[in-house]
């Protein structure tokens, strides 16, 4: 009987050691993932900031007051009434 | 004797050992059952603790994306107490503080605002324990004074203070989460233990604003106050196909971006004043509809007639004139007639149902309605006033609204200024689809040959009408102060926009809705009509 025994505690003992390191590992893990996940939160508002300053400079060279000064300033353009269409 | 010498002293040795494994069990029984939750909760502290993650504020947009409101991240360095001067030098270095001196730091003290982040990962970087860095956001407002009464703008603290800003202030914030953190040595969160509360993240708005069709009416407005000397102007551009505001143009205004702003309110929601002649066509077609009279029906009108002791003029003698030309001449002794045919009752009932004196269906911070004079026992001369617009307040964007009924085949429409699939749009006929186009011909009338000749476009068809007003103040009527309004619905056939002006604070040399709104009209309505790609004639 005790030759049954300790085989079985035996395994035992080497399955609890074998969740212990996996416990430590998933942990690791979890936290290591967490600091990605912080990581890329800051990483997103960065990118964001720089999408919005894009979105604002694409939307200041299109902005009409801007082709308007150019356009009368820069290359003497003088406003012309369409003509009517027939 | 020996033996028992030696028996003796072996029984002291485990009598010391069992004392003392029984006293440090005892001990742990003690601190485990007496002191267990207190150690542990002292335990947790020193780990974990919660922290509130608010998040960035949502943006406001127009329909085509463009934005209106933006936060910029940043981040605020403070110093806490006990930063020594060597760490401040190499934090000076990094960011170039050249008027910051070292001082010893009693407590958390503010050294640098607005980091970007490549300074926040520098700072980071230096590893130093006595700072602090906190994430902050800036709030940008790319369009500026363009858009700043309506759009309005928020405080430091991320909360909005005025315009759509306020108004909308709970879905651009959300609300915030709290978590329970555990934390290593150096204090930053490595894992997260619970949601202590749920929070709701924050929304972009997008408005029906155009921000081109914006430039253009608030470019045309600055220049027409500043050329004629007035002081405040409002200018509405409103889609009638989709029901929804294209432009709002309000002056002044001031600069959102600069702190010590110094606010300006929203005329087209906040100033009611009495509209004038605009509101002839109004009266024209609650007379119609009630079938006292159509627009071909000839009226006899002299010069001037007398009202309880008043004298109601006109600025020359019409003699005969049909209905149509009454509103194309603006007619003060034709309007007159046409309100006594009404009744102060049913000109009452038919302004209300045009929408004065009712709060317009927009979330906006303290709109304004206006007021009708509707005491029971009115006067003929208060009645004949309401006939041309006098005894009574409106706000541009009322009278806008109201206009729009006539280009929606006679449906009142409440339009929406905010891009929302889930916004109910309220809708009631209000008048026939004959009465309309008759209202709109007699507007086409004003263009073409009347007061509102200043208006026509040489490539659009439109209808419109002028308003002049003289200003009261201190209960009296300045004729030093006035407000030249016009209105306008094309191009002709499709009469998809609705465009409203007017001036303010115009003094006595320039000062009629013919004169000064009605170029301006024009002036916006050609630039923006072509920026649509609508092609008439």
């Amino acid at each position: 009987m005790q030759n049954f025994y300790l085989p079985v505690i035996f395994f035992q003992l080497v399955i609890i050691t074998y969740l212990s390191f996996i416990i430590v590992d998933v942990r690791w893990e979890i936290r290591s993932g967490f600091k990605t996940q912080e990581r890329l939160t800051i990483q997103n508002e960065e990118l964001e900031n720089l999408y919005y300053q894009l979105l604002t400079e694409e939307f200041f060279l299109n902005s009409p007051a801007r082709i308007e000064k150019k356009a009368k300033e820069d290359l003497g353009m003088i406003k012309v009434r369409p003509k009517k269409i027939k | 004797m020996k033996i028992y010498y030696k028996n003796w002293r072996l029984f002291l040795i485990f009598l010391f050992l069992f004392l003392s494994i029984a006293a440090i069990l005892s001990r742990m029984v003690y601190v485990q059952v007496q002191q267990g939750n207190f150690l542990l909760q002292k335990g947790n502290n020193q780990n974990t603790s919660e922290r509130i993650i608010e998040f960035k504020r949502g943006s406001i947009f127009d329909k085509n994306g463009i934005p209106l409101a933006i936060s910029i991240t940043g981040f605020d360095l403070f110093a806490l107490s006990g930063l020594s001067e060597d760490d401040f030098l190499k934090i000076k270095n990094i960011l170039k503080l050249k008027d910051l001196e070292y001082k010893p730091f009693n407590k958390k003290s503010l050294i640098s605002a607005s980091l970007s982040f490549e300074e926040m990962r520098k700072i980071r970087s230096l590893r130093i324990n006595r700072l602090e860095l906190e994430k902050t956001y800036k709030r940008h407002y790319p369009l500026g004074e363009q858009v700043a009464p309506l759009v309005g703008f928020s405080g430091r603290d991320g909360y909005g203070l005025e315009g759509l800003e306020k108004s909308y202030n709970s879905i651009l914030t959300g609300k915030p989460l709290k978590e329970r953190v555990l934390k290593d040595g150096a204090r930053s969160a490595i894992q997260r233990l619970e949601i202590v509360e749920f929070g709701e993240n924050s929304r972009d708005i997008y408005l029906t604003i155009d921000s081109n069709i914006q430039y253009i009416a608030y470019k045309y407005l600055v220049e027409a106050i500043k050329n004629n000397d007035g002081t405040a102007g409002t200018v509405i551009i409103l889609d009638n196909s989709a029901k929804e505001v294209l432009a709002l143009a309000s002056y002044p205004s001031y600069n959102p971006n600069n702190p010590m702003r110094s606010i300006k309110k929203n005329r087209a929601f906040l100033e009611s004043y009495e509209p004038g002649s605009i509101v002839k066509p109004l009266a024209l077609a609650g007379a119609i509809e009630n079938n006292l009279i159509s627009i071909d029906t000839e009226m006899e009108l002299p010069i001037k007639i007398e009202v309880d002791g008043n004298i109601i003029n006109d600025r020359k003698k019409y003699g005969q004139l049909k209905a149509f030309e009454v509103i194309k001449e603006s007619s003060q002794v034709g309007a007159t007639q046409i309100s006594f045919l009404l009744g102060a009752e049913k000109l009452i009932d038919n302004y209300k149902k045009f929408g004065f004196s009712k709060p317009v269906n927009i979330n906006f911070p303290s709109t304004s309605f206006g007021s009708i004079n509707s005491r029971d026992e009115i006067s003929d001369i208060e009645i004949a006033t309401l006939g041309y617009g006098y005894g009574l307040t409106a706000t541009p964007f009322q009278i806008s609204q109201a206009y729009a009924i006539f280009a929606n085949k006679g449906t009142y429409y409440d339009f929406k200024i905010i891009k929302d699939n889930e916004f109910q749009i309220f809708s009631e006929q209000i008048i026939s689809e004959k009465t309309a186009n008759d209202v709109l011909f007699s507007m086409r009338q004003v263009i073409e040959d009347g007061t509102g000749i200043l208006a026509k476009l040489e490539n659009f068809d439109v209808s419109g009408k002028t308003g002049t007003t003289e200003k009261l103040r201190d209960g009296n009527y300045k004729s030093s102060s006035y407000t030249a309004s016009f209105i306008g619905i094309g191009p002709n056939p499709s009469n998809e926009l609705t465009i409203f002006v007017n001036i303010d604070g115009l003094g006595s040399q320039k000062y009629s809705g013919g004169s000064v709104a009605a170029p301006l009209f024009k002036k916006i309505s050609n630039d923006v009509f072509s920026y649509m790609g609508y092609f008439n004639k």
